[in-house]
């Protein structure tokens, strides 16, 4: 049966709370917090900010406190503006970027931070991603065409080009994938959002001659179907787009081949 | 946890995943009204006694949309709890046998359902 | 595996800490009102088998549905049933490709909660109301 209890391993206890002496603005961040050189199961320590000497992203937060208050902090990050997708986390409830997402929209009395949801754990807010990567790469993400080159280009109408609008966007941050219950359950027979809106980007274009086969690579009970349209996925992408609605056309598309 | 990020490619599509997909909208939109019947029924059935009941249920309208209903509830909730079933038993032989243990139930609920039926409508 | 330094690598929490939306509960809601269904055609398959049988059968079933506890699970059928209906709706607009926006999502998964009570209520209002008329 699937596992909705987290395993012995994975269960969080409470660990330390680290004081701002002396500041006047202060909240509170609670952090995931697991390391691979001890025994010790999971545990969220407790980190005061002090506002007034912090950036207003989340990531601002992140890095004081990694400067300034516990260096053994462990998360990605990278271009601190939404485009690599290197600190995806799960911020208050929700996958999201934690550069793009501003202290101030965070609803609870605490910040909650954990690392993104139902994934192997490297360390701290760091997940092990090479089953998303491996689904990625499933889906043959590049242009694949039977005929032969042509002398300069693959040419591509205006109407044709805007059907990649809300596809090409993706930056693999995993916010979308790992936030899917579905997901969580068959992370290993089903691809997920990502890596099926990956796949509708290159059925969308009007220059690939793969189609078929593409379609083929999907039809199972499990790699498309698993999709039960439950919107987490379209919900956290930072990009705004939106993986189901992708999801959706590809299962048009073989329904409509198939009948 | 931890999936080994083996996807193996199918040697060939399974068209039945597609089947089972597009006969569950089928049966969807066909649920819709004959569920709303079906509460309409009841609602002027409750508390009725034997020979009304009989009466109206033996109805030859009523016996077919009764088919109808049984014909279309049966493949829905079948293909619904293969689902259910596919999401949650991720053991191979577990979910084999629950998937058979979900087509003998959906048969013998049908068939239980549609012998009543008849024996309302024809009287044996 | 004796000699491996490193810890086995835990699983990071999930439903535990993931922040409800309404889609995502009437997704479950709809799984949970499924199966409910699944097994409630039990009491459809009761109901009209007890009506083929006979007068006995037929008493047996009116006295059954008729308890208290008879009515709760009768209630609970139908707003079930009705509500699986309802949010099941939502679907078959997605799978046209139609109300993907978060608002419309939203919006849609809502008005599915409100009319599928407002239906069962209005269902067993007219029960009552036209009890004795066949």
């Amino acid at each position: 049966m699937v596992q909705l209890r987290l395993p012995k391993n994975s269960r969080v206890t409470e660990g330390q709370t680290y004081k701002a002496e002396g500041a006047t603005r202060v909240r509170s961040f609670r952090i995931y917090r697991w390391s691979p050189d001890d025994d010790q199961n999971p545990r969220i320590d407790t980190y005061e900010v002090d506002l007034d000497k912090c950036g207003p992203m989340v990531l601002d937060a992140l890095i004081k406190i990694k400067n300034e208050i516990d260096q053994t902090l462990t998360f990605r990050r990278s271009c601190r503006e939404g485009i690599c997708g290197s600190c995806a986390m799960n911020i208050d409830g929700k996958n999201t970027l934690a550069c793009t997402h501003g202290i101030a929209e965070c609803e609870g009395k605490d910040v909650q931070i954990n690392p993104l949801p139902h994934m192997p754990v490297v360390k701290d807010l760091v997940p092990d991603l090479t089953n998303f990567y491996a689904q990625h790469a499933y889906v043959q993400p590049w242009l694949k065409t039977t005929t032969p080159e042509p002398e300069k280009e693959w040419k591509q109408s205006h109407e044709q080009r805007e059907k990649l609008d809300g596809l090409y966007e993706c930056i693999l941050c995993a916010c979308c994938s790992t936030s899917c219950p579905s997901y969580w359950w068959n992370d290993d027979k089903y691809l997920g959002p990502a890596a099926l809106l990956q796949s509708y980007r290159w059925l969308a274009d009007s220059r690939d001659e793969a189609k078929d086969e593409r379609l083929d690579d999907l039809e199972d009970p499990f790699k498309l179907y698993r999709c039960h349209t439950i919107m987490n996925c379209a919900k956290a992408c930072p990009k705004g787009l939106n993986p189901a609605k992708a999801i959706a056309e590809i299962k048009g598309l073989i329904v409509e081949r198939d009948s | 946890m931890a999936a080994s990020g083996n996807f193996v490619r199918p040697s060939k599509p399974v068209k039945s995943a597609t089947r089972a997909f597009r006969r569950q909208r089928a049966t969807a939109l066909a649920l819709v009204p004959l569920a709303l019947i079906l509460v309409a029924v009841i609602v002027a059935l409750s508390g009725t006694d034997y020979e009304t009941a009989r009466h109206y249920l033996g109805n030859p309208l009523v016996a077919i949309f009764l088919v109808l209903l049984v014909g279309a509830g049966v493949v829905h909730m079948r293909i619904g709890m293969m689902e259910i079933i596919d999401d949650y038993v991720p053991n191979a032989f577990l979910r084999h046998l629950t998937l058979l243990a979900n087509y003998a139930f959906a048969i013998a609920v049908g068939l239980g359902c549609l012998y009543a039926v008849a024996k309302i409508a024809i009287g044996f | 595996m004796a000699n491996t330094r490193q810890a086995a690598r835990p699983l990071s929490p999930h439903l535990q800490i993931y922040r409800f939306t309404i889609t995502m509960a009437m997704s479950i809601i709809h799984r949970i009102t499924g199966g409910a269904l699944y097994f409630g055609t039990l009491l459809l398959a009761w109901w009209l088998l007890s009506v083929a049988m006979g007068p006995d059968a037929y008493a047996l079933f009116q006295t059954v549905a008729g308890s208290w506890f008879g009515k709760l699970v009768l209630f609970g059928y139908t707003w079930a049933l009705l509500n699986h209906m309802v949010s099941g709706l939502r679907y078959l607009v997605w799978d046209n490709i139609r109300a993907f926006d978060l608002k419309s999502a939203d919006v849609m998964s809502w008005g599915a909660v409100i009319v599928g009570v407002v239906l069962t209520i209005v269902t067993w209002v007219l029960a009552y109301e036209l009890k004795g008329v066949l």
